[in-house]
């Protein structure tokens, strides 16, 4: 993205000039007065150095332009910028530039103030290159440039170029589950279905029946048993997972990438993984943000949507005042009856088990996904802090007891595989009520 | 970092102070680089350099103190009036010296002190405009001393020739130098004016 200002305006004698004329002004009239033609030699540079400077002075200022030579990243990523400087046919200037950053983009050379020589017939860039630390959404910008003239005795008005936006993208912490989901209901994917039909993986084998193909035909037991039979395969379905992002609540520091992770950090970044996980695979993933707003992502699958979903992430922010995680959810149809919901919680209030408690009574497949992270600690202290902090601490310990009391399993999030064990208790909880139910 | 402001002053313990103030300093070291640093050392070189040369010799020692001290405020704030003071007092100096039957000064040391008190002006002038976190590189430097060398080569030469034109120093003034000095300085006011102002002059032209 480029983005060109409007043209500059001319140019101004600084204080060095005054200071030359009439330091070179002084030195000339004290050698007339004193007859010590000497001081002639201390007079001379001063006053020769501006009038040649000044001789080859610039006729206008350059327009300088700010461009990002890619507008999104990853955390861990570069960002590279540049300010670019056209070479009109006039004398070398100095160009000094001084760009506004964002918090979580670490430069690689100094703290966004650069200076740069321009001599044609060669553009001239100031490049800005660092690292992004954080996810987000951000804007890189704006941008002063000040052209300098005639070896600093002229300089130009500053001129702004406007900030550019720069999408920093979570990086997915490695989730790779094994696990089949509970309730598969598409009509292709990979897991498998209880539901017989075409597919891979042999359920049993059958007498044969008008309508069955040819080439499902299990010669080995047709011989055996002088009646033709056929193998009956397990249908492949997909299935839709859910994410519900719970953002209320910041808790913990950020330390960017590399550092320690807060509450919204391990959500989004936990969102991100599972999603390119189901997604990538073939099930449909919707996520539901409730914190300042309720946002949705509607269902979908593929690379395509998890990049959907990556833009759709970046935006996540928090609002203790906005919406509370409530009946809504379920009136407006957020959360399908059929799908696997997995909500990112900080298990930080009351209302965020309340929610769990009634999405399992109304028998969703639940998991809940501890996003709290473990160096979270009350910002105030006192002598009682670490009392209160321990009585929080088994309350809530207590809360996630009774959530796996009513089924809700709850695990924390530790990446890879963190899932797996919570995802197999949650297909045979599903196996286990189905049978009841017959 | 919680900014101290002035009228907040004394409700913070002196220890706080303190700490204030070293945290502000570790920050601006973290920040400075060795270039925007460079300049600064550069302006206070040339600044001492310039006032100990212009001093008779037997003054130096007594006012190593002083000028080491006065070299520091340019260097510290290059855009100030500070700069244009030491350069007028080092030239002073020279003057004084020069008036002073009893001392004699060197063609030698007066093209140094020149050669100095421009290298101060011109750094001073590229200071002002970086701050000492501004990443600089060679090129600008390069630049300037090639720029810097060749103004002062042409005035050496130029002030040679006026000197041995005009002959030997006279002690005092004479009103014919007086009045021909007046005019080579308004001569060069009305050119440097000129060369600013042309083409529709500098401010607000495109």
């Amino acid at each position: 993205m480029t983005v060109t200002p409007a043209s500059g305006r001319g140019w101004l004698p600084t204080r060095a000039l005054h200071r030359a004329a009439g330091v070179g002004g002084l030195a000339l009239l004290a050698a007339a007065a004193l007859g010590q033609w000497e001081l002639v030699l201390l007079a001379g540079p001063f006053l020769l150095g501006p009038a040649v400077s000044l001789a080859v002075r610039p006729a206008r200022q350059p327009e300088a332009t700010l461009t990002l030579e890619a507008s999104t990243s990853v955390e861990g990523g570069p960002v590279r910028a540049r300010v670019s400087v056209p070479a009109d046919p006039q004398p070398p200037l100095l160009c000094v530039v001084s760009a506004q950053v964002p918090r979580w983009v670490r430069l690689r050379y100094g703290v966004g103030y650069y200076a740069t020589l321009v001599r044609p017939p060669v553009t001239t860039a100031v490049r800005l290159a660092g690292t992004a630390l954080r996810w987000g959404s951000y804007r890189l910008g704006p941008a002063t440039v000040r052209s300098v003239a005639s070896d600093g005795l002229l300089v130009a008005h500053h001129e702004v170029l406007p900030s550019v936006p720069l999408t920093v993208y979570p990086v997915s912490e490695p989730f790779d589950s094994e696990e089949a989901l509970p309730r598969a209901s598409g009509i292709s994917g990979i897991h498998r279905s209880r539901r017989l039909g075409p597919g891979g993986d042999l359920a049993d084998v059958r007498p044969f029946q008008p309508g069955d193909r040819l080439r499902r035909i299990n010669w080995r037991v047709t011989r055996r048993t002088g009646d033709l039979h056929v193998n009956a395969t397990q249908s492949d379905r997909d299935a839709q997972v859910v994410l519900l992002l719970d953002v209320r609540h910041e808790a913990g520091a950020s330390g960017g990438i590399h550092g320690r992770a807060s509450v919204l950090d391990r959500t989004v970044r936990a969102a991100a993984a599972i999603t390119e996980h189901y997604a990538q695979q073939g099930d449909r993933v919707a996520l539901v943000e409730f914190g300042s707003r309720l946002r949705r992502l509607p269902a979908g699958t593929g690379r395509k949507h998890y990049l959907s979903a990556l833009e759709w992430l970046v935006e996540v922010d928090r609002l203790p005042t906005g919406f509370g995680p409530g009946g809504g959810l379920l009136s407006r149809g957020l959360t399908a009856a059929s799908a696997l919901t997995i909500v990112l919680t900080p298990l930080l209030d009351q209302d965020s088990a309340n929610l769990l408690a009634m999405l399992a009574r109304t028998g969703r497949s639940l998991v809940a996904v501890d996003t709290l992270p473990g160096q979270a600690h009350p910002r105030v202290r006192n002598e009682w802090t670490a009392a209160g902090h321990r009585l929080w601490q088994l309350e809530r310990t207590n809360t996630i007891g009774r959530l796996r009391g009513v089924g809700v399993p709850v695990e924390p999030w530790q990446g890879a595989g963190s899932l797996d064990v919570v995802l197999r208790h949650v297909y045979r909880l599903a196996a286990t009520s189905r049978v009841l139910s017959r | 970092m919680t900014a101290i402001s002035s009228r907040g002053w004394r409700r913070y313990p002196l220890v706080e102070r303190v700490g204030y103030h070293l945290a502000r300093v570790r920050a601006w070291g973290r920040r400075a680089t060795v270039a925007g640093l460079a300049v600064r050392v550069v302006i206070w070189l040339t600044g001492l350099g310039g006032l100990l040369l212009a001093l008779p010799g037997s003054l130096r020692g007594p006012a190593l103190p002083l000028a080491v001290f006065l070299a520091l405020l340019p260097a510290v704030a290059p855009a100030s009036a500070w700069v244009a003071l030491l350069e007028l007092a080092a030239i002073g100096t020279v003057a004084l010296t020069l008036v002073d039957e009893s001392r004699q000064v060197l063609v030698p040391v007066l093209l140094a002190v020149a050669a100095l008190l421009y290298a101060h002006h011109t750094s001073a002038a590229l200071g002002a405009q970086l701050r000492t976190d501004t990443v600089v590189p060679l090129a600008v430097f390069r630049h300037w001393l090639a720029r810097a060398g060749l103004v002062l080569a042409g005035s050496a030469l130029l002030g040679l020739g006026i000197v041995v034109l005009a002959g030997q120093p006279r002690a005092g003034a004479d009103t014919g130098y007086l009045a021909l000095g007046a005019a080579a300085t308004a001569v060069a006011a009305i050119a440097v004016g000129a060369l600013v102002h042309r083409s529709g002059g500098p401010a607000g032209a495109d």
